[in-house]
């Protein structure tokens, strides 16, 4: 590590001071709502969400943000472009990167740190914040610990709650050991729920070794991923290919790693500051309603520091837009918010809710505790408690709405409907999976990885088989429009945590708690952040079980990771023949490679094959050698990779099979040439047999196209020649 | 608030050889500092406190030498008492008369059966609450301080444990000196602190991981962990509210669960309770003497050291430089940060320096004694030199012997000439398994003499006792 501590001295402080922000949360727990928009578009409080995380940006002295999007990152690069932060007035300059590979924390740093852009410690932050804690203390703290410690790379934000705060994050809690003088975080670990298995924290105790004197166990931190990092963050990110998640794979990771001695620092903000983090419904519902009591000032409605907004501030933390039409008789208690445009009718009750814009609320309508979206319909005598209804959504008449319910873009409830507590309902089914898989990239990885346990499997039935996502008729009603999101084992879900949740005498925590419950997809993603802290903690572990797992992908039903690796190991062989690496090193890193994925080894041949004919093709395209000395300068070396990845005459025959569809791909000019060669090559070397070549040439896969057919056409005369050979021989005898 | 003081006198094993675990040893309590036993320095600061009734708790081979060592203690104290009318300095503990000291012999039992035997009341308890002292540490903080403490903790609390920092002056690198436990408390409102669990070295060994619950986190949030706290095993505790807690789980706290147990392990289920359980339960507070306030625990050699010369420095800082002037170039000199005990004789050109020499000692001429110990009845002749060594009673050290960091048992013969340097001298026992044994003490000061561990004191003549390092040795 001696050069990196150099390399830390040169980069001094830079002037400039850079925002990364990750408008992605690489999670689904908005599903449905955010398979249509990002969550850092969602409206909090009818303010898109980003606006909290920039205008605290604002005040925080950056003078350069970079937004990393992936997931529907044309719509927030669009929703930043025409937003103020783009204009001249902007305190800072703001970029937006498309970074729509990315699945993960990890994949979105390994992105920076490949385009390289960080020039100086950095503020990295997620794209759902609301915070006002005062940021040049966190710096003075940063440079401060980063004087006395060199190794110092990381300053979280934490601040201060009780352990179930309303805004804490009850999905999957975390506690940090932090030495009690400095600061200095030891050891992070995420622990089960309140009311979850009883388990323990588990310290190496060579960590505590160098803690000078006390430290403390912090159970009530709210983290709302708030962090300065220096410049090695990304790069460690890089070295360590398999980190995903900032906190359980990055902190974790660093803190206990024997060789990197970095050290990390919590600043603890003042319990007078606000942080907090949109990450759950709870947490949706809990920091709208502090933005609605004031709690978060200067972030509160009637700042309007959305362009447009004319938000005034009433008594009771009543807010209201121009243009309210409030009928005479209606109540609007306290700590609403209504957007301009909208419209309540006669005897119509709201309280701690957000109204959007154009919203058409009708006569007699009692809604509590919940958000309406812009230009939603609720129709007479509704009743929505604790409840979301999303843009464009039309309740009908004499509907009812439970606690719990989530009502999608452009959804109807027909009339005189109730829905159940916790239901989810979309316009139509989400099948796109282009923009579920972005979403949903934890699930989708773990089965890529091989974890699909029973729960994920329930998952991805929602998601390939849209024909779950049924238009329930009884549930919305004939004139309704939509049908039920169903993430997983709904039902479980409930009546597990059901009774176990010591009730919070305050009722709001309680409805908190119950959406919580509802919300399984929530679940589903810790239990599946559960299983990756496990898998990349233990990789012997991932190993010997991969074997039982690989069963269930004989169907081919997982073809991606055969791709991911097919790429993979092209990308390998590659960069060995480009840099004449020697053939075990290859030979290694495929190995490692096929374990890590856990493909067979036909894999390997195919992408071996794929690479040593493409390589040759790429010869003779580019003009560099002829055919047959590009031939020779690949296979020569090459070849006895397949020698390593053939044991029977299956294996064997399987190679032949693929070689000839690679030579096929090739200009027909040459493709026969090559694979004439090819073949005389193998067989010379020993790595196939006659016996192979015939039961090869014989079978029908080798002559099932045109091309495949003319493919081989020069190598008949080899076949001929070797069965010639073999009657000779015989005839000898 | 009335307290039972029960004072709990050990074994003393890792005070050996001077202890009881040698068979020429003395009672761990009755092992001097500054010449003074040490239960006596206990026996003080109960009084301080008022317990009106204070149980001396040891084995029944002791029973007798503690009970003397009491009657002289109460004897002196009546001497003292009229003397301190005289001056009126102190009438306070006159008025008070002395408590009622008693002493019990309970043998072979875990400081968790006594603890059973404290809240079973078949100590006679006259008062409600108790409180359990080791026999080992010394203060200088008034127990009105930890009694105000017991007082204001939450009524839910069932005792209140109480650790201490090391306030020596003790380089303790390894942490072999003081054993690396880890505590485990959080605060709670109002200044109060509560104990929610004890880890020991041993555990952590055996998990190879510190295994914090957590239950625990979720019920105290923000709860420290120690490494540097020691247990003082003073403990206050409440008679009726602990019995009622033994009485609810008869099956689980059984005599054979008491029995197995050391007290701070009795103490550390009791705190468990705070966040084991679904509901609230009534715990252990938790309190830790301020840091201004000097306290430590005579359990190992380097501390009981350690505190004979802290006093030694209070008496240097007491007497000033005033008495520093020896007029006779040819007489002992004693430093002002040393103690000399009756009826010991000082041969001329003697020196001592910050080291205490019991009664009844002999030292002849030219000795030098440097930060040692020397307990009652030594004999020393000429030529001696003594640095950071502990002498037994009754040693004898015959002349131009030179022992650096050595501890000598008690009743042992130095011969003539011996050098040597980080052991400890045993004698023969009565069982004659160990023929003058010298091991290493490895103590944290000197971890570079391993090498002469075996050596043995006969085999040196007297050619070689200039050699002041010992590395001619062989």
């Amino acid at each position: 590590m001696a050069p990196k501590a150099k390399k830390q001295k040169e980069v001094v402080q830079d002037e400039r001071f850079q925002a990364i922000v990750l408008t992605d949360s690489f999670e689904t727990r908005f599903m449905p709502l955010t398979s249509e928009k990002p969550r850092c578009l969602l409206p909090l409080a009818n303010v898109p969400l980003i606006e909290y995380t920039l205008e605290f940006l604002a005040n925080a002295d950056v003078n350069e943000v970079y937004l990393i999007c992936s997931s529907h990152g044309e719509k927030v690069q669009q929703y930043i472009e025409k937003s103020k932060w783009a204009a001249n007035t902007s305190p800072f300059k703001v970029h937006t990167i498309l970074s729509l590979e990315s699945r993960s924390v990890g994949d979105a740093m390994r992105d920076l740190d490949n385009r390289g852009l960080i020039t100086g410690d950095f503020l990295l932050i997620s794209g759902d914040v609301v915070t006002n804690i005062d940021f040049n203390k966190v710096k003075k703290f940063h440079k401060a610990k980063k004087q006395e410690d060199k190794e110092h790379i990381v300053t979280m934000v934490l601040s201060q709650a009780s352990p179930i705060h309303r805004t804490r994050s009850q999905i999957d809690p975390s506690t940090f050991i932090l030495d009690r003088k400095t600061d200095r975080c030891i050891y992070y670990q995420q622990i089960p729920p309140v009311d979850g298995e009883k388990s323990s924290i588990n310290i190496d105790p060579e960590l505590l070794e160098d803690v000078e004197d006390e430290m403390v166990v912090r159970n009530d931190l709210i983290d709302c991923h708030v962090d300065i990092c220096s410049p090695h963050v990304p790069q460690i990110f890089q070295e360590n290919f398999d980190y995903q998640l900032l906190r359980n794979d990055f902190v974790k990771g660093v803190l206990t790693s024997d060789l990197l001695k970095k050290t990390i620092y919590a600043y603890i903000s003042d319990s007078s500051e606000y942080a907090a983090r949109v990450e759950s419904w709870t947490t949706y519902d809990a920091i709208s309603q502090d933005i609605l009591a004031r709690w978060c000032y200067p972030l509160v409605p009637d700042s309007n520091f959305l362009e447009g907004n004319s938000y005034g501030y009433e008594f009771n933390n009543i807010y209201k837009e121009d243009k309210v039409i409030l009928a005479q008789s209606s109540k609007v208690k306290s700590s609403t918010a209504i957007g301009s445009n909208s419209s309540v009718g006669d005897g119509s009750i709201i309280t701690k809710s957000v109204i959007g814009r154009n919203c058409k609320i009708g006569k007699n309508v009692r809604i509590y505790n919940s958000y309406v979206w812009d230009d939603a319909i609720i129709e007479d005598n509704c009743v929505l408690d604790h409840s979301i209804v999303a843009g464009s959504a039309k309740i009908s008449a004499d509907s009812t709405l439970q606690p719990g319910v989530v009502v999608g873009y452009r959804v109807v409830v027909g009339r005189g409907k109730v829905i159940p507590a916790f239901t989810r309902i979309v316009e139509s089914p989400i099948v796109k999976p282009d923009e579920f898989e972005r979403e949903s990239s934890f699930e989708s990885e773990d089965e890529d990885e091989g974890e699909a346990t029973g729960h994920d499997n329930e998952q991805k039935h929602s998601k390939q088989i849209p024909s779950v996502n049924v238009k329930d008729n009884s549930l919305i009603g004939e004139d309704g429009v939509g049908v039920i999101y169903f993430s997983g084992d709904e039902n479980d879900g409930e009546s597990d945590s059901e009774g176990d949740i010591p009730e919070p005498s305050s009722g709001i925590l309680y409805q908190i708690k119950s959406l919580n419950i509802s919300d399984d997809s929530i679940a589903s993603v810790s239990t599946a952040r559960s299983k990756k802290k496990s898998r990349s903690g233990a990789s012997k572990r991932r190993l010997s079980s991969t074997s039982a797992v690989s069963t269930e992908y004989e169907g081919g039903a997982f073809s991606e990771d055969e791709d991911d690796f097919v790429k993979e190991a092209v990308a390998t062989l590659d960069r060995a023949i480009e840099n004449n690496h020697d053939l075990d090193t290859a030979l290694l890193e495929l190995n490692t490679l096929r374990m890590s994925i856990n493909v067979s080894y036909h894999e390997v041949r195919k992408a071996t094959s794929y690479a040593l004919v493409a390589r040759i093709g790429h010869f003779v395209a580019t003009g560099t050698l002829d055919v047959k000395a590009a031939f020779e300068k690949v296979f020569q070396k090459w070849c006895l990779l397949f020698k390593r990845q053939v044991f029977d005459d299956e294996d064997k025959v399987d190679l032949l099979q693929l070689l000839q569809s690679e030579c096929a791909s090739l200009d027909v000019a040459y493709g026969g040439k090559v694979f004439f060669m090819i073949v005389n090559f193998l067989y010379n070397q020993d790595i196939v047999e006659e016996e192979n070549i015939y039961t090869w040439w014989d079978s029908k896969e080798s002559s099932a196209s045109d091309k495949l057919l003319a493919v081989r056409e020069l190598t008949a005369k080899l076949v001929e020649w070797l069965r010639d050979a073999e009657e000779e021989s015989d005839d000898e005898e | 608030m009335e307290f039972h003081a029960v004072v709990l006198c050990g074994a003393g094993h890792s005070l050996g050889p001077f202890s009881k675990i040698r068979s020429t040893g003395q009672t761990k309590a009755l092992l001097p500092v500054a010449n003074r036993p040490m239960i006596e320095y206990v026996l003080d600061w109960c009084e301080k406190a008022f317990f009106p009734r204070i149980t001396v708790v040891c084995d029944s081979e002791s029973k007798e030498e503690i009970e003397f060592a009491l009657g002289n203690y109460k004897k002196n104290k009546q001497v003292q008492e009229a003397a301190d009318e005289e001056t009126e300095s102190a009438n306070k503990a006159l008025d008070n008369g002395s408590a009622y000291i008693d002493v019990i012999a309970l043998d072979n039992k875990s400081t968790g059966e006594i603890f059973q035997y404290i809240v079973k009341k078949e100590i006679s308890p006259p008062c409600l609450h108790f409180a359990v002292l080791p026999c080992d540490f010394i203060t200088d903080l008034p127990p009105q301080v930890l009694i105000e403490a017991y007082r204001n903790k939450e009524d839910s609390d069932l005792g209140m444990l109480v650790h201490y920092r090391n306030s020596l002056d003790i380089e303790d690198k390894k942490s072999k000196i003081f054993p690396k436990n880890y505590t485990v408390y959080s605060d709670i409102d109002d200044g109060n602190c509560r104990l929610l669990d004890i880890y020991t070295k041993e555990d952590l060994d055996f998990h190879k991981s510190l295994q914090l619950r957590v239950q625990m986190s979720w019920r105290y949030p923000n709860a420290v962990i120690s490494s540097k706290l020691l247990n003082s095993s003073i403990f206050f505790g409440s008679l009726i509210d602990i019995s009622r807690i033994l009485n609810e789980e008869p099956e689980r706290f059984s005599d054979s669960y008491f029995s197995g147990r050391s007290l701070t392990k009795v103490i550390r289920d009791l705190a468990r309770r705070s966040w084991r359980h679904s509901e609230m339960k009534s715990t252990v507070a938790f309190n830790i003497v301020p840091n201004c306030a000097q306290f430590f625990r005579i359990n190992n050699l380097q501390v009981w050291m350690e505190a004979n010369r802290y006093f030694m420095k209070l008496q240097a800082m007491k007497r000033g430089q005033a008495q520093q002037t020896s007029k006779d170039k040819v007489s002992a000199n004693v430093g002002a940060d040393s103690t000399v005990g009756e009826n010991t004789s000082l041969g001329e050109k003697t020196n001592v320096k910050r080291t205490i020499i019991g009664s009844g000692c002999s030292i002849g001429k030219r000795v030098k004694l440097t930060g040692s110990l020397v307990l009652d009845n030594v004999i020393i002749e000429d030529d001696v030199q003594l640095e950071n060594c502990i002498i037994g009673r009754s040693v004898t050290i015959r002349s131009k012997s030179k022992l650096i960091n050595c501890n000598v048992e008690s009743s042992f013969e130095v011969v003539k000439g011996t050098q040597s340097k980080g052991d400890t001298l045993l004698s023969l026992t009565l069982e004659g398994l160990e023929e003058e044994i010298s091991f290493d003490e490895s103590s944290g000061t000197d971890s570079d003499d391993g090498s002469e561990s075996d050596f043995s004191d006969e085999d040196i003549d007297d050619g070689y006792v200039s050699n002041s390092d010992g590395l001619f040795a062989y």
